[in-house]
């Protein structure tokens, strides 16, 4: 029943966002952004020859900015409406609650990707670019936006209104995936190789670039569904203790 | 049968509840009374699962509610003072999305459905958004939504708040009706309803349940058999 709890989150939720017309603004965003950024500010008319890998690099910014916006109603709106006290008085549990938001947002995002093929087409008209490689690139981009949305929920679930929803949301999701943590250690401790190491294997954007690098590895998979799962959890116990 | 015994409850290190026993019986309209911040709100919560009691334990026909949770909620239904509704829904998006999540099959949903829009006056908003109702219809429209799976304790936070005098009229006739073989208990703060509809009154004052008694014996607290005297009387007011 847990399972067709969470279907019926994840309906309704995904319902909201096209009846709202938020997907449309953060779509319009994201595709002026990702648009907007790989023409302008990626080097791209320097470069002899226009690749589709600036696309990709650019997208954990992107993102980070653009989720926010889809999932800041996400809790804000159950407080505001005082939604929060019909849901949880009815057999359904937290998580699958959290997980059926989560999963709502995260096909949204699928979604805003795939309007961005338009881009893709664009830049093959400067260059041919290998078909397979963009649609695995795509998919791990989809991974990576999932472990943003997760992130993104969670942030959610802690406030009651969805500007600071919005804002802390933007500010952990911003943190997370273009700080590049791992190379400001190097820069600030540059014999530390240990630490450097360490601090490598989690950061996001490196583990990020890995995979659109081609060195598609588990160890990389596993640290975004890790981060998935961890905030899925963080999110799914803020709302439990926000009731109790 | 609804029984609650020694029920604690903490909110933000304050004590909110302070060992409330009582019994609820099928048949029965129960008015909770009590000045604002007595705890009324919060023991309808904790009736509802919505909060966990911090002490105590409450049993419904002999099972314990925190081992028994998913089947209480098949038998319960709760309306919140304010809000309840999603506002970008229409009202049968409303009624759809809650028979899903109280799982009720299709063709209980149909019936329960027609049976709710005719008795509650809701069939001419059934297409419209939630946002766009006035508040008696918002009001109707989560108490259907909360009837849809014909609970058999219907706990209601100040459910005539807003409506207008014929609006109380028929949801305090369709209450009493229901009532028949379902435990009801509202909260309120208008005693014209307590008299009109209620069979036992529950009077809450600082966490504390201060009396427990019928409309009419409540009335005979002080000489001139005023139920606001009475109830001022009790609370110390």
């Amino acid at each position: 029943m847990a399972f067709k709890d969470l279907l019926t989150c994840f309906e309704k939720d995904f319902k909201f966002y096209f009846q709202s017309n938020l997907v449309y603004l953060a779509m319009l965003i994201y595709l002026m952004l990702s648009a907007g950024l790989l023409l302008y500010a990626s080097d791209f008319y320097l470069n002899t020859t226009a690749n589709f890998y600036q696309f990709f690099k650019l997208q954990p910014g992107i993102l980070a900015m653009v989720i926010p916006v889809l999932t800041m109603r996400l809790w804000a709106d159950e407080y505001k409406y005082n939604t929060l006290e019909i849901l949880f008085t009815q057999p359904i549990n937290t998580a699958a609650a959290a997980i059926g938001k989560f999963l709502a947002v995260w096909l949204v995002v699928g979604i805003m990707l795939l309007s961005s093929v338009g881009i893709w087409l664009f830049v093959g008209l400067f260059t041919s670019t290998d078909v397979s490689w963009v649609l695995v690139n795509y998919g791990l981009t989809f991974l990576m936006a999932g472990s943003l949305c997760a992130v993104s929920a969670a942030a959610a679930a802690f406030c009651y209104s969805a500007p600071a929803a919005f804002l802390s949301a933007t500010m952990l999701c911003v943190l997370l995936s273009v700080t590049g943590f791992g190379s400001w250690i190097e820069e600030i401790l540059p014999d530390s190789t240990r630490l450097i190491k360490l601090t490598q294997a989690f950061d996001f954007e490196q583990q990020f670039d890995e995979l659109i690098s081609g060195k598609v590895s588990l160890s990389s998979i596993a640290y975004f569904v890790i981060i998935m799962a961890t905030a899925l959890w963080t999110g799914a116990a803020a709302v439990e203790y926000k009731r109790s | 049968m609804l029984v609650a015994k020694n029920i604690v409850k903490f909110l933000g290190g304050k004590i909110i509840l302070q060992g409330l026993n009582f019994c609820l019986k099928k048949g029965e309209i129960i008015a909770l009374l009590g000045p604002n911040g007595a705890g009324k709100t919060t023991l309808m919560r904790c009736l509802a699962c919505f909060y966990t009691p911090d002490g105590g334990e409450i049993t419904w026909n002999g099972k314990n509610l925190s081992s028994e949770r998913n089947a209480f909620f098949k038998v319960l239904a709760y309306v919140p003072e304010t809000g309840g509704l999603y506002p970008d829904m229409s009202v049968y998006e409303y009624m759809e999305f809650m028979a899903k999540i109280k799982h009720l099959k299709p063709q209980q949903f149909v019936d329960n459905l027609l049976y709710l829009l005719k008795t509650l006056d809701l069939e001419s908003v059934i297409n419209q958004p939630c946002k766009t109702l006035s508040k008696g219809y918002k009001k109707r429209v989560v108490l259907a939504g909360a009837l849809l799976s014909r609970p058999k304790i219907l706990i209601l936070d100040e459910p005539t708040e807003g409506l207008d005098p014929q609006q109380k009229l028929g949801l305090r006739s369709f209450l009493k009706q229901y009532s028949h073989d379902s435990i009801v208990l509202i909260s309120t703060h208008i005693m014209e309803e307590v008299e009109a509809s209620a069979d036992r009154v529950l009077v809450m004052k600082d966490g504390r349940l201060v009396c427990d008694t019928t409309p009419e014996e409540l009335k005979k607290i002080v000489p001139d058999n005023n139920i606001e005297s009475s109830f001022c009387t009790i609370i110390g007011g």
